[in-house]
């Protein structure tokens, strides 16, 4: 039954099947089927050179995918739904990066893209500049601030900025590829900024 | 019938011929992702002390390591800078202390609690075959010792390239690029000298500061229970092969609006999204781009949210995948 449903599909891939109705029905229904399918149209438009502009790597890749997509085969359904775990390495090791990407992201955080000739592409979708009048926001909390006293961005801004960057590389893979590489932006220190720390209800 | 078949198994030896070069490519990714696998670990279990240069943006500076890790499998850390104030980074498992001369300040925060050895390597060079090219470079020397270097080159312009030099014997990370879509180097680092220890004293992983005279802060924990009440927010773009890594409700150091926070990543850089309700247009919110080193932000409103999207990716990822963010209501 396989064998002749596969040898009815090759044929109707290369419009040669004069009854097709019940195939094509077969392959509707049957995503294994499906797969096949695409797969012999993908051969076929390979062996008749109707992929020109297609380098041979990428052809590779492409009947490898297709290969990988059919399931009976090479790559069991189960197996594919857990290819890829979220990455629960990143989540712990990264996590004491914060403090040292504070620190180096206050005092690197100063080129920004709307005030230099690269603007172009930056200012796009961004209509409205970030207030030129910096703005201290008022709070209460005794949590720990990290603010720099040189910017290029306004200081709002910037501050937020930060307290994001510090988010991102908690949870950003190349630390955990890489090792050291967090904790080098870190204690870098740029050369004529100092980061100051305070406490947010000692500010004005 | 049986006449149409001899063609069509031609047809299945031509494209069992165009099959064998994929035989060929098969041996060199294998290669290459031991050598990461061997990088990865030796970054969390190699005893080591050494002094190395990073440079970003034109600025380079010099910095001293330490690195312990204890029969138990913890991981203890001491950074100093060489130049400037000679901050330092203490870590201690999942405790940082940061010193910071220059403000007389000394910054505690705990970390997420380490997991326990091996890790699990997150990356898959099979899943990301169709996004960078891998290869890998003769032998050469960094600080002495012989090196494998790596290459792994974007196929798209959505992501950074890496050039990596891993020494040969423990595995360790000696000196990286980090190349834009330009093929320039916005990061560098590379030991000048490193030695490999069976034992480091306990003296070598302490501040050499005076701390008395410092102010001592502590942070608070973090709040990190996803909200699920939260309305969703649809990603409609991302380059090939991100995937989301996490999701989180928090609260941001500097108080305020809790934030969504989502990572994506193809498991060699990552992509940050954070929504917030801004329904006054808060100033301090980020519009447009901006950049730190290698790593690129983009902002905008969007109803009565702000959306800031931060990577170690080029500019115009973070920014393609900002506006391609859209709310629930749309």
């Amino acid at each position: 039954m396989t064998n002749k449903i596969d040898e009815q599909l090759s044929i109707l891939v290369d419009d040669e099947l004069v009854e097709h109705d019940s195939v094509l029905d077969q392959v509707t229904t049957d995503p294994q089927l499906q797969a096949r399918w695409s797969r012999y149209h993908l051969m076929r438009d390979v062996i008749t050179g109707h992929m020109p502009e297609q380098p041979l790597g990428d052809i590779a890749g492409r009947v490898s995918l297709a290969l990988e997509k059919e399931p009976a085969i090479l790559a069991p359904v189960h197996k594919r739904k857990r290819a890829r775990k979220p990455l629960p390495f990143i989540l712990k090791q990264a996590g004491g990066l914060a403090i040292a990407a504070t620190v180096s992201a206050v005092a690197v955080l100063t080129v920004q893209h709307t005030q230099d000739e690269t603007s172009n592409t930056a200012t796009k979708i961004a209509a409205v500049q970030p207030a030129t009048q910096p703005q201290t926001p008022s709070q209460s909390s005794s949590q720990v601030r990290y603010v720099t006293d040189t910017s290029g961005l306004d200081t709002a801004v910037q501050s937020k900025l930060s307290g994001y960057l510090v988010n991102h590389n908690e949870y950003s893979v190349t630390g955990n590829m890489q090792g050291v590489l967090p904790y080098m932006r870190i204690v870098s220190e740029t050369p004529g900024k100092r980061v100051v720390v305070r406490r947010a209800n000692e500010q004005q | 019938m049986s006449s149409s078949k001899s063609p069509r198994f031609q047809n299945l030896l031509v494209y069992l011929l165009l099959l064998s070069p994929l035989a060929a490519f098969a041996t060199q990714p294998e290669e290459v992702q031991s050598w990461l696998e061997k990088m990865q670990r030796a970054a969390h279990t190699v005893n080591y002390e050494g002094t190395f240069v990073y440079g970003q943006q034109g600025h380079l500076s010099s910095m001293r390591i330490i690195h312990r890790v204890t029969p138990e499998g913890e991981e203890q850390e001491r950074l100093i800078s060489m130049d400037g104030t000679g901050r330092e980074v203490i870590r201690d498992g999942g405790k940082v202390t940061c010193f910071l001369p220059d403000s007389n300040a000394v910054v505690v925060e705990k970390s997420r609690k380490l997991k326990q050895f091996p890790p699990e390597f997150p990356m898959k060079i099979d899943e990301l075959k169709d996004y960078y090219t891998f290869s890998l470079m003769g032998d050469s020397r960094v600080a002495g010792h012989v090196t494998q270097g790596i290459k792994i080159l974007p196929k798209d312009p959505y992501r950074y390239g890496h050039h990596l030099w891993v020494e040969k014997k423990t595995g360790l990370l000696l000196k990286t690029h980090l190349l834009d879509e330009d093929n320039k180097q916005i990061e560098q680092f590379v030991f000048t000298q490193v030695s490999f220890l069976d034992q480091v004293p306990d003296d070598k992983l302490a501040p050499a500061m005076d701390t008395q005279q410092f102010t001592w802060y502590e942070s608070k924990d973090k709040i990190d229970n996803a909200d699920e009440t939260e309305p969703d927010f649809n990603v409609v773009w991302l380059p090939g092969g991100f995937k989301q890594d996490m999701k989180r409700m928090q609260k941001m150091p500097t108080g305020g609006m809790p934030v969504k926070h989502m990572v994506f990543s193809d498991g060699l850089s990552s992509v940050s999204i954070f929504i917030e309700e801004d329904v006054q247009h808060d100033p301090a919110n980020l519009m447009g781009g901006s950049r730190m080193g290698a790593i690129n932000a983009h902002g905008r409103h969007l109803g009565d949210y702000h959306v800031t999207v931060v990577g170690e990716v080029p500019h115009v990822t973070v920014q393609k995948i900002c506006e391609a963010i859209s709310s629930p209501d749309q």
